[in-house]
């Protein structure tokens, strides 16, 4: 290899290394609070507090994601403590609590003067978050959508389902909460009918002690409906399902032959046992008896047999077989009847009230 | 007992029993001849497992002399125990002890045999009677009074009603039994027996 080829080599192999380091740090995310993080950690409280405040002051698509707020509005309010500014530490944790509710300040984190102010911050907060589920099936009577609602502080909370244009469809709970609250709603409105299809909405009022709503968290939901599978008809009983029910024989003579000749043994059993005892002539009602079964063999082998037991057991089969379809005809029925609905749920928005 | 064979055809074990009545006579001929007849009352069992079966009988009557014929009644107390296979086309071979005892005011005279056994099933009506044949003999035969016994020999042919599907099946049956002792007199038994037997459903 010459000393050009070998130099040429080597620029393309750096080249390389730095377009694959290159594609590396685009991937990782860039922290949008990294510098008033910095500037916190620095103990640089007023270059941090006007960095933090800049960051959620951004909207559009440069918008701080939810977690990041939290993050910034929990460090400036700190950084307001530390600064000295109680009130402005006050606003932010409110800020903090009406974007979370539950959002609770990390103690190893923040030391005691923080975490204090953050929960004095709380009282008097009326602000809820709600979580429902992103989907939910109502396929039977007892399918809900389940809506689990955390309160800042006690204080009282509506919560309604409305149809698109706000008309109120069902009231799920009117009265306080204090820390959460747990609702199910099975999509029906208060006469107790299934909702049609189309978009409505969960509303969480939060409102003053003087009845007065002040925010709210809206959640869209929409209703989709969803055809109930039915249950299908069991296979039709084969006629190998059946036991027989008759039995023909051909073994008629044999029949005829084992009572002649049983007949003829009991009229000679005396002599039989070697005895010349004439013996009991009761004997002979048996032999008439054996040889009258003999001819009766005979004759009902000539004609099918009825099996009682099969018959029985073809009967209890039928019957099984009736009881299952109508158990299927039941449930298809409450099935059609309950023409299953899907909940889905998008993202909560929350409304100051004026 | 045949009518359980579907029964112990699905079951491991199968157990049945019976009671009957017979109207028994015996005939003993020997210097004199001496005629008893009565009522005997029977229970029997029967347990079995695969081919393999235990069947015990028990017989129990007073039997008293025909008018006319000298001498007292006699009690009859039977009892026989047999262990036999089922060895296919409806025949069952057995073996086992039979004691016979009768007791007078004069003595008991008692019988101990050894007895061999055949029975013999067949089919009379379809699914509801069959006929059973049953012939045992004495392979060995021992008696306490005239000189001890030199052999016997015994059948039992009767008609059994059954109905598949029910656990109660009637019985008419004709049995001989005769028994020869050392001396040269003999001994001959026979009766009608009418039967229930029983077998677990």
């Amino acid at each position: 290899m010459s000393a050009r080829a070998g130099r040429t080599s080597l620029a393309l192999l750096a080249l390389l290394l730095s377009l694959i380091g290159a594609g590396s740090l685009g991937a990782q995310r860039v922290d949008p609070l990294a510098r008033a993080m910095k500037a916190y950690t620095d103990l640089d409280y007023d270059v941090a507090a006007q960095t933090f405040r800049t960051a959620l002051a951004l909207e559009g698509a440069a918008r701080l994601a939810d977690e990041d707020r939290v993050r910034a509005l929990m460090h400036l309010g700190a950084t307001e403590v530390f600064r000295g500014r109680r009130d402005a530490a006050v606003v932010a944790f409110r800020s903090l609590i009406v974007l979370d509710p539950r959002f609770r300040p990390d103690i190893v984190v923040f030391p005691p003067e923080v975490s204090t102010l953050y929960q004095e911050s709380r009282i008097g907060v009326r602000a809820t978050s709600v979580l429902v589920p992103a989907t939910a099936n109502i396929r039977t009577v007892a399918d809900r959508l389940p809506i689990r609602i955390f309160s800042a502080s006690l204080h009282d909370v509506r919560v309604t389902i409305t149809d698109g244009l706000g008309a109120p469809v069902r009231v799920m709970y009117d009265g306080a909460v204090g820390d959460s609250l747990d609702l199910l709603w099975n999509g029906r409105d208060g006469l107790g009918r299934l909702r049609e299809e189309g978009r409505y909405k969960l509303r969480v009022t939060s409102r003053s002690f003087e009845g007065r709503d002040e925010r709210e968290v809206e959640i869209p939901l929409t209703l989709l409906r969803v055809a109930t599978d039915t249950l299908p008809w069991p296979a039709e009983l084969q006629q190998n399902a059946f036991r027989p029910e008759t039995l023909i024989t051909t073994e008629g003579r044999k029949y005829l032959a084992t009572g002649i000749v049983a007949a003829a043994l009991v009229a000679v059993l005396p002599a039989v046992v070697g005895s010349d005892n004439e013996g009991s002539t009761l004997r002979f009602g048996v032999a008439a008896l054996l040889g009258a079964g003999g001819v009766f063999g005979l004759k009902r082998a000539s004609r099918p047999i009825a099996i009682a037991e099969n018959m029985t057991w073809n009967r209890e089969r039928r019957a099984a077989y009736a009881r299952e379809i109508d158990r299927i005809r039941a449930e298809n029925d409450v099935r059609r009847a309950s023409n299953g609905l899907r909940i889905t749920s998008g993202a909560p928005v929350i409304v100051v009230l004026p | 007992m045949l009518a359980t064979r579907p029964a112990l055809a699905q079951r491991a074990i199968d157990l049945s029993g019976g009671a009957s009545v017979s109207s028994m006579g015996l005939s003993r001929v020997g210097t004199t001849t001496r005629t008893l007849t009565g009522p005997v009352l029977g229970a029997e069992g029967r347990i079995a497992f695969k081919r393999v079966e235990l069947r015990g009988r028990y017989l129990e009557g007073s039997l008293s002399p025909e008018s006319g014929a000298f001498g007292g009644a006699e009690d009859l107390a039977d009892l026989r125990l047999l262990l036999g296979a089922d060895v296919g086309a409806g025949i069952t071979l057995s073996v086992g002890p039979h004691l016979r005892a009768f007791v007078s005011p004069g003595g008991t005279a008692s019988w101990t045999r050894i007895e061999a056994n055949v029975r013999v099933d067949r089919t009379l009506v379809p699914r509801l009677a069959r006929a059973e044949l049953e012939v045992s003999y004495a392979v060995s035969a021992e008696a306490n009074v005239l000189g001890g016994g030199t052999g016997a020999t015994g059948a039992n042919l009767g008609v059994l009603f059954a109905l598949p599907t029910w656990p109660v099946a009637v019985r008419l049956a004709y049995s001989a039994d005769q028994a020869t002792y050392a001396s040269g007199a003999t001994e001959f038994l026979d009766g009608l027996e009418i039967g229930l037997r029983l077998r677990r459903p």
